[in-house]
Parts: C-alpha cells; sequence; structure tokens
C-alpha cells in the first residue's frame, strides 16, 4: 500500500513537470496563431493528465475528454448556451459541413471548431504518448529534447521569443530526465526505495540542475560568430519577405533594415543605349540606423524641371562640350528618373515634370497639370523611354589631392546630415578606419583607402551568405569584423559608416550597376539592366571638389574619370589609381551565372564556384553523414553482432573461424561492459561474463580456446556446436 | 579433476573438515615431489591432515616433533655398537619414512633443522660415510610457529627455498568447528580411513605429472611473475630460479589434479602466492608499510598481463 502510494506520489510529481512542459508548447503556438483562450487549452491538458495519473478506465477517461471538447467547440463557437435546444443541430451542422469538406478534398475549408478538435485530439494523443513513456519506459529524453528543438526553432524563425521558456523547459526536463533516471536505476536493480535513500539521490540531482542553470543563465554567452544560417534556409524554404530583416529582391524603397541573402532575379528592368558606361543613380540616403537606412526626415526642398531644361544636382558634370545621349527604354516603366552622373537635361516624347526631392536627389516624373505639382500630389507618370543629356565629369587628381583634412572642419552645417552615425555604432568601426587611413594625407587619399580596404583580402562578396545583424548587433560592425562576407549594401554601408566616423561626409546611394553590355555598333552600347543589377554605392564628399561617387564592393568598377594631372614622378599614386575602365573584366565578375548560361567551354573555376555554390549542400550532407556515423557508433553494440552473425555463419566451422569469432565476441563483450582486464585469466574472465549474461556459454568456449592455446595436441571439437553457443552468447549481448 | 585424485581428496575429506584447499596444495606438493611448509598454530589440525594423506596413499607415516635439544641423529638416524655382532648397526631415524610430519621444525637449533633440509633436497641421508638413500615417495610437511613466537631458530632463506608451497592452515569457522566437535564426540575419526592409492600408484601419478604439457607463453608469465618479485620496491631478495622451477613443477602437478595435460595462467595465480611468498626476504620498509608477502605478489599478479596467445603467435 505504502508502495502504491510512493509510486503515485512519483508519477504525480513527474505529471507537474509535464505540464508546465507542455505549457511551454503550447503557448508559442497560441501566441502565433493568434489563439486565444490558451487556458482553456490548459485545462484540457490538465485534464488528461489527471486522467491518466487516476489510471480512470480508458472508456470513461475517453467520454470525459470528448465531453470536454465538444463543450470547449460549442462554448468557443456557438452563440447559443451548451444546454439550449440549439447545441445539437449546430454539432450536426459542424460535422456534415466539415465532412463534406474533406472527402471532396477542400482542406482548407474546415471551420475553424472542426481545427480546434482536431488540435485537442492532437494533444490527447500526445499526452497518452507522455504517459506511455512516463511509466513504461521510464524515459522521456526524446520528448525532452523534441520540446528544445521545438522552441529553438520557433525561436529562430517566428516573432516568438523562446529565451525564457527554453531555459525553462531545460530545467524542468532536466529534472524530469534525473527523476526518472533513477527510478530506471532502481528498478535495474530492484534496490529497496526507502524514502530517505531516494532523496539522498534526488536531492544532489536537484541542487546541480539548479547550479547548472544558474551558472547557465549569468554567464556572458557569445554571439555567433559565424554566418547565420537563418537567412539562407528561409530562402531556400520560400520565406522571404515574411517577417523581418528580409531584404526584397532588385530595387526597393525600404532599406532601413539591412542584410540577409539576395535572391536572384534578372527581370529586365530598362536597356540604356550610350557609348559610355554608366552607375544608374536613383536616390541617396542619409541616416544610419545601425540596422538600415532611413531618411533623416527634414524637409529640403524640390526643384521642378522639365523636359530639356538643365538640371542641377549636387554632383559634378562635365564641360558642355562633351555632351551626349542616352536613350533609355524602360521595360518597367518607373514613376521616377534613372539619373546618372554627369546628368544635364532629359527629354521625353510628352511633357513631363521632373520634381527632385532636396533630400534624397530622388527625381520623380509626374504628370503635369494646371496646379502645382509636389512628390506629394500630381498623378504619377511612368514614363516607357526617355533621353538623357550628360557631360561626364572628370576630376582633376591634383585638385583632388589638395583636400585637407582640415578643410572638413570648416564646412556648412547642411553637411552634418552626411556625418550622422547612430550612438551605439561600436568604436572598433572608427578604430580600424583611423587604422586604414592613418599615413594618408589628404581627404581623397583617405576616401580612397577606406575603398580599397575592403580588396585588402579579408573580405568576400557572396549575395547569399549575408547575415542579418542580431537584436543589439551593428550591421556594419558585423559586417566587418564578424562575418566579412556580404554584397553591394554591406561593403557600401560601411564605407559610409567608416568614412563619416572619422569626419569625412557620405551618403548613401541606391540605383543599378551598368549592367550587361551589349555589341557596340555605331560607337554606340546596350546596356541591359535587369533587378539582378540593382546596386549600391558610395558618394562622398571631397572639399574642394565635391560628391564623388566610390565603389567599394569587391568585384565591381567605379565610372569616375580620373585626369591623372599629376606629375610623373609620383609613380605610387599611380598604382593606387588604377586605371578603371575594364569592361570585358568587370562583365564577367558582375555577372557570373550570366557568364555560366552562355559560355558552354569548360573551365575549372566554373566547376569550383559551382562546387562552392553548392556549399550547404555540401554542409547538410556533411552534417548528414557525421550524424548517420555517430548513430552508427552509438549503435555498434547492436547492429555488430548481427553482421557478424552472419559472417560466420558463412564460413567454415574450423579452428581459425572459431579463433576469430572468438576474438569478435570478446571485442563485442567489451562493448557491453565486460572487458577482461589485462591480469584477469581467460578462466576467470569466462566465468564474470557467464554471471554476468546468466549462461554457460562462454565458459565451453573459452575451454576449447584455451586448451588451443595452453595445450599441446588440439583435441577433437565440435566447432558446429561451438558456434552454436557462440552466436547465442553474442545475441545475448545485444538484448 | 584427476579421478584417482579425487579419491584420495574425499578420503582426507572423511576427517578434515573444510580443509579441501589445504588438502589440495598438500597433495599438490606430493605429486611435484615438493615438501610442504604449515605455518600455523598448534591445534589446527596439521598432524591429522598429514596423517591422513599418508593413510589414503598406504604410505609410512613418521614424525618428528623438534625441540631445542633435538640432535641430528635423532633425526636421520643413528649407527649403534651390536656387541653380539660386533658391528655398528644402523638405526635408521624418522626421516626415513614415507610421509614425515616434522613439527615446529623451527624450535630446533639450525644444525638439526639442515640435517632435516638436506635430507629432504637431496632424498638420502649421510651417515659414518655411508650415503643411504630415502625411499620414495618422500614427502616432509614441516610446520612452523608464526616467526614472532618466543624461542624459535628462524628458518635461513637457503632452507626455506627447499619448500615446494608455504600454506597457512587457519582456524575453521564456527560451523565446520561444530562438526569437527561433532565427530569428535564418536571417538578417533582417523582410524576409518583407508588407503585409496598404494604408494606405486602414486609413484606413477608423480610420473605422469611431468608430462603435463607447459606453453612457452606461460612459461614466459611465470617467468615475468619471478623477475618482477626481483625488481619490487619492497623486496630486499626476490624468488630464486629454483622458485620459477617450483612454481612451474606446482602448477603442472595441478593441473595434472585438476584433470588438464596443460598448465593455464590460472593456475600459475593460484599456486604464485604458495610457491613464491616464503622465499621472498622483504625490506623493512614493507613492515612499516604493514605489507606482506602474499600482498606483493598478489600486486605484482595484478599488474603482469595474461598470456592469451601462444608465444609464436603474439
Amino acid at each position: 500500500m505504502k508502495k502504491s502510494l510512493e509510486n503515485f506520489i512519483e508519477l504525480a510529481f513527474a505529471y507537474v513537470i509535464i505540464f508546465f512542459i507542455l505549457r511551454e508548447w503550447l503557448t508559442p503556438v497560441m501566441q502565433l496563431t493568434n489563439t486565444g483562450l490558451s487556458q482553456l487549452f490548459l485545462v484540457f491538458i490538465g485534464l488528461a493528465l489527471v486522467l491518466s495519473l487516476f489510471k480512470v478506465r480508458p472508456l470513461l477517461s475517453g467520454l470525459i475528454k470528448l465531453g470536454y471538447i465538444t463543450w470547449f467547440v460549442i462554448f468557443v463557437y456557438s452563440e447559443n448556451p451548451f444546454f439550449s435546444g440549439h447545441t445539437i443541430p449546430f454539432v450536426v451542422n459542424e460535422v456534415t459541413w466539415n465532412m463534406v469538406n474533406i472527402f471532396s478534398g477542400n482542406f482548407g475549408q474546415v471551420s475553424d471548431a472542426f481545427r480546434t478538435v482536431l488540435f485537442l485530439a492532437l494533444i490527447w494523443m500526445l499526452i497518452y504518448l507522455i504517459h506511455h513513456w512516463i511509466t513504461v519506459h521510464h524515459n522521456i529524453f526524446y520528448f525532452f529534447v523534441l520540446t528544445v528543438f521545438f522552441i529553438a526553432t520557433l525561436d529562430t524563425f517566428s516573432e516568438y521569443n523562446g529565451k525564457l521558456a527554453i531555459i525553462k523547459v531545460i530545467v524542468l526536463g532536466l529534472i524530469m530526465t534525473g527523476v526518472l533516471f533513477i527510478k530506471r536505476l532502481r528498478l535495474q536493480l530492484d534496490a529497496p526505495s526507502d524514502m530517505l535513500r531516494k532523496w539522498k539521490i534526488v536531492l544532489p540531482m536537484l541542487i546541480s540542475v539548479a547550479l547548472v542553470s544558474m551558472v547557465a543563465f549569468y554567464l556572458p554567452k557569445a554571439g555567433p560568430t559565424w554566418a547565420d544560417p537563418v537567412p539562407f534556409i528561409k530562402s531556400v524554404t520560400g520565406q522571404d519577405g515574411v517577417g523581418d530583416g528580409q531584404r526584397t529582391v532588385g530595387y526597393s524603397d525600404d532599406d532601413s533594415r539591412l542584410g540577409g541573402p539576395y535572391k536572384g532575379d534578372n527581370t529586365l528592368i530598362f536597356t540604356a543605349t550610350s557609348r559610355d558606361r554608366h552607375y544608374w543613380r536613383i536616390d541617396t540616403k542619409d541616416t544610419y540606423t545601425s540596422k538600415g537606412w532611413v531618411l533623416s526626415g527634414e524637409y529640403m526642398g524640390e526643384a521642378v524641371f522639365e523636359n530639356d531644361t538643365p538640371i542641377y544636382t549636387s554632383l559634378q558634370v562635365g564641360p558642355r562640350e562633351n555632351e551626349r545621349q542616352i536613350q533609355m527604354d524602360m521595360a518597367v516603366p518607373m514613376p521616377f528618373l534613372i539619373q546618372t552622373y554627369g546628368m544635364l537635361s532629359v527629354s521625353a516624347e510628352d511633357p513631363t515634370l521632373y520634381i527632385q526631392d532636396g533630400q534624397t536627389e530622388k527625381i520623380v516624373t509626374k504628370q503635369p497639370s494646371g496646379e502645382l505639382v509636389t512628390t506629394d500630389n500630381g498623378s504619377n507618370k511612368l514614363l516607357s523611354n526617355y533621353t538623357i543629356t550628360y557631360s561626364e565629369p572628370n576630376y582633376s587628381l591634383q585638385q583632388l589631392q589638395m583636400s585637407e583634412p582640415a578643410m572638413l572642419e570648416t564646412l556648412d552645417p547642411s553637411y552634418n546630415r552626411f556625418l550622422q552615425l547612430p550612438d551605439t555604432l561600436p568604436q572598433r568601426v572608427q578604430d580600424l578606419t583611423l587604422d586604414v587611413t592613418r599615413d594618408k594625407a589628404s581627404v581623397y587619399e583617405k576616401i580612397k583607402a577606406v575603398e580599397g580596404y575592403f580588396s585588402t583580402g579579408n573580405y568576400r562578396y557572396d549575395k547569399k551568405a549575408a547575415a542579418i545583424p542580431a537584436e543589439k548587433q551593428d550591421y556594419v560592425d558585423q559586417f566587418l569584423f564578424d562575418t566579412k562576407v556580404g554584397y553591394c549594401d554591406n561593403f557600401s554601408t560601411s564605407m559610409v559608416v567608416m568614412l563619416r566616423s572619422i569626419g569625412i561626409p557620405a551618403r548613401w546611394v541606391k540605383g543599378f550597376a551598368p549592367g550587361n553590355a551589349g555589341a557596340l555598333s555605331n560607337g554606340l552600347r546596350e546596356y541591359k539592366v535587369t533587378n539582378d543589377n540593382a546596386h549600391s554605392w558610395v558618394e562622398a564628399y571631397v572639399p574642394g571638389t565635391g560628391w564623388i561617387e566610390f565603389e567599394p564592393t569587391i568585384g565591381f568598377s567605379g565610372t569616375v574619370n580620373i585626369d591623372y594631372d599629376l606629375q610623373r614622378n609620383q609613380p605610387q599614386q599611380e598604382e593606387v589609381l588604377q586605371p578603371e575602365e575594364k569592361p570585358a573584366q568587370q562583365q564577367k565578375k558582375e555577372q557570373p551565372t550570366e557568364q555560366t548560361a552562355n559560355n558552354s567551354a569548360f573551365s575549372l573555376d566554373r566547376v569550383w564556384a559551382w562546387v562552392k555554390s553548392l556549399k550547404y549542400v555540401w554542409f547538410t550532407l556533411m552534417a548528414l553523414l557525421i550524424i548517420i556515423g555517430v548513430a552508427l557508433f552509438v549503435q555498434r553494440k547492436t547492429w555488430i553482432p548481427k553482421m557478424q552473425v552472419r559472417v560466420y555463419r558463412k564460413k567454415e566451422a574450423d579452428w581459425s573461424s572459431f579463433d576469430a569469432s572468438y576474438q569478435a565476441l570478446t571485442k563485442q563483450l567489451g562493448r557491453i561492459g565486460l572487458k577482461r582486464k589485462h591480469d584477469e585469466t581467460l578462466r576467470a574472465f569466462a566465468e564474470r561474463v557467464d554471471a554476468s549474461l546468466e549462461t554457460e556459454e562462454m565458459q565451453k568456449l573459452t575451454a576449447v580456446y584455451e586448451q588451443k592455446i595452453y595445450g599441446k595436441n588440439a583435441q577433437e571439437v565440435d566447432f558446429v556446436k561451438l558456434r552454436e553457443s557462440w552466436e547465442y552468447l553474442i545475441n545475448r549481448t545485444i538484448g | 579433476m584427476n579421478l584417482q585424485i579425487q579419491m584420495v581428496l574425499e578420503n582426507i575429506e572423511k576427517v578434515m573438515i573444510g580443509k579441501r584447499e589445504v588438502a589440495e596444495l598438500s597433495i599438490v606438493a606430493l605429486l611435484a615431489r615438493g615438501h610442504v611448509l604449515l605455518e600455523d598454530v598448534p591445534g589446527v589440525g596439521k598432524t591429522m591432515m598429514v596423517r591422513a594423506l599418508a593413510k589414503s596413499f598406504d604410505a609410512q607415516f613418521k614424525r618428528i616433533q623438534f625441540t631445542p635439544d633435538l640432535l641430528p641423529s635423532d633425526v636421520v638416524g643413528v649407527s649403534i655398537y651390536n656387541p653380539k655382532t660386533m658391528e655398528f648397526e644402523f638405526r635408521p631415524g624418522p626421516i626415513m619414512g614415507d610421509v614425515v610430519l616434522a613439527d615446529e621444525i623451527n624450535r630446533t637449533s639450525p644444525k638439526t633443522q639442515s640435517a632435516l633440509l638436506e635430507a629432504m633436497e637431496e632424498a638420502s641421508v649421510t651417515i659414518d660415510g655411508n650415503t643411504l638413500m630415502i625411499n620414495q615417495p618422500f614427502f616432509v610437511m614441516a610446520t612452523q610457529n608464526p616467526i614472532e613466537h618466543e624461542g624459535t631458530y628462524p628458518l635461513p632463506e637457503a632452507q626455506l627455498d627447499r619448500f615446494l608451497l608455504k600454506i597457512k592452515m587457519g582456524y575453521p569457522t564456527r560451523g565446520q568447528e561444530v562438526e569437527i566437535l561433532r565427530r569428535a564426540e564418536n571417538g578417533k575419526s582417523i582410524e576409518k580411513i583407508d588407503a585409496v592409492l598404494s604408494v606405486a600408484q602414486l609413484i606413477e601419478l608423480q610420473q605422469l605429472v611431468q608430462g603435463v604439457y607447459v606453453e612457452d607463453s606461460v612459461k614466459n608469465y611465470m617467468v615475468e611473475l619471478a623477475s618482477q618479485t626481483r625488481e619490487n620496491n619492497y623486496v630486499y631478495l626476490g624468488v630464486s630460479p629454483r622458485a620459477t622451477i617450483a612454481l612451474m613443477k606446482a602448477s603442472q602437478a595441478y593441473a595434472f589434479m585438476k584433470g588438464r595435460s596443460y598448465v593455464i595462467p590460472d593456475d600459475v595465480q593460484y599456486l604464485a602466492p604458495y610457491v613464491f611468498s616464503h622465499r621472498l626476504v622483504l625490506k623493512p620498509d614493507a613492515r612499516y608499510d604493514d605489507v606482506t608477502a602474499e600482498e606483493i605478489i598478489e600486486r605484482i599478479i595484478a599488474k603482469t598481463p595474461v598470456p592469451t596467445k601462444r608465444l609464436a603467435e603474439q
């Protein structure tokens, strides 16, 4: 009687813990599916646990649970009270509706009430399983691991924050596993279960669980040092654009959260026919939030231009006599202008208003009307084609190098917004920048040093591997110091932030890279620009010259024309300022995927690139192999003997196969903890094995083996019979 | 178990209660043509054991009680002048028996001790220039009081070496002692046992024992154990090669007794303490650390790997 009471208390204790663990399961589900009434679900869990705790007869317990489910559904989904006449029609109605839908395959059409019933049934099954695990197997480990996995997954891929839940589950799970382990141990040893002795084991276990969790909780935890794999997994599973921190494909307006992989999309945006290669500028952003770019929000005025009227931007233009035209054919018409460096004017076929925002320098296109048109009113005009007149500016290197750092101190306060930085920016960003620019005299050289810093070998361009910064992480800091892998946004944002950290005004520019150049005809090329070409780069202010664009992203090269008007006695300068026009090479770098598709010639590089592109496949394969290896290793004491039985069955029954099988047997015995000590004789070992496995076969085998080893002449032995003994024994070791 | 020896053992067990191991070891010594040193206090059944053994083989049993004033001639015999024949006539001493119990051997003077021990080793005695062979089987079971007792002459190492085994008798358990009392009520039980083997059969068995096979790896194992005693920190003087031979012979006899035609390491492990312990001369450190010779041998066994392959295969 006392014993059964004790068992009952133990079971009750286990169920209380299970209840709390299940509550951790329920909470995120409720939270994520916006289901209310989680108390009612908890009551159901409690009810089911209590019923199985008191060993209520299955029929009765089933009826009670069914009753509760019915009441639950009626209470929640029916407008009428339970004991009104409407209950039965409601139930009948629900059942027919859902059955019809299920049998006709419209699974999406089933009612909420039915889903709730299914969910409750799931809980029911789960509790039955748990009951089985606890009372029969005395092992809850798998459930425990699954719970942790479940919460970790939800924590990683959804808004649900499982930090506290994980701790709770770990503590509860450890206690539970410990208690069950003691129970298993006791059953195995058949030891008397007196209360005092039990507490002697349980108490230290509880204390160590408490200690471990406390230490783990308060220990400082290092952030992840590897690239965050989550964005990749999300992109693979097609979850792009769900939740936060995703990068949408191509050009987009929202840059407040940068990071994450860049998914390929080669939709053609426009075709530009031009003599020169251009960076296609759309707008700029000035405020860095440590996660991405936003606007400072100040109204900086607007400028309105018309067809063929000179357009003024903050950028330099070349001399009028070098004026050229670009023909823009928009495949996807946009309500704003694709600008280029050195732009003088634009002309479209129809009268159009070009309204430039003073803050972003974005130029929207509007339908002219009688009234005053601003960015906020008037109807947008989508231009299909237009012509840009431009003259590329030439910058004098001599003049650029005259930009003294001291000149920055006398800048107009309107430049302050280009020096903005978040307070949370780690100091090491500035330290790094100072380090990189230390021995550069002019502002221009400093900027070039920062621009070139990324190609020093530490950084890698990869559209897929870019990480999303964690809550307390800085986007730039993460890229510069931790991940060192990313695409244009990482490089350009980092460069802007670095420049600002040493007081050089800089802004972040968005638009498109030059695109895919076609064949030359009449001195003109067709540049096809796709969504893949969406790009970001940097404009920095060089005192004495003005805003100049810079290209920090590895694999891209800018279009700035520098006049090498320096004297020839400064060769080291020339090394810094490489000639920038290398169209063929550029395209290769910019469009690696396209190239692969177009060019069918074999190349090792491409094979390697392909292999590298399958990196995650390799990782997965490796992980799988490792898991399989570990599983095989852990389970080796069960599968190796089975294999050996087969192997030795095929062999002829003689001394040599007996010898080998005997050795195999001793190894297998070692695996299950029966290892011969080096001073132990074979006979003593055999006795120990037989005592432990409750057989006599080992002594039989050993007697023969011993005689063969220590004896003078071999006697006649029935090896077939010995093999039977051996098989019996080795099977005995498995289970 | 060899059937003949089984019979002897069962015979002995009729009078000796709970002393199976001592009986077995005594037979091992007998089969290996060695002698036994029994170390124990008086009254635990040493004499009974030897007499039962002697009787089982129908062998002549002699007993010498050693006292401080015992002379060598009292052991080996003396020539007495016979006035009738006018010749010296040799009167054999008690040593000339088949099974001899030399009781309290360490109570006598070294001179007398050496007379006994010489006879044991050579299986002959020399008196007045005449060498007399002692008949086989010749088996001496000497007893000695624990060395700490007063009035004892400890046996020198060289002489201890002549005993194949040193056995401790030990007190019987309570149950066994009750059984002893029960039997004592019915008068002298030694009279009840009969000879189960003849002396000739015993000698035949002794010859068979010599044919028991000792694999080279097992020989190596014995040598390894022996040499370990010479390297042990507690040991002043390790065992001699004679001891290694003794171990092999004893192992052969034991294997034979167990019905095997070959020696296994188990035999060696079992016998090593009995063969080696009285041959070790321990350093004073051992005594300070309260380590006995048996413990040292146990440790040596524990750290020496057992051969599990034929030597050629190793």
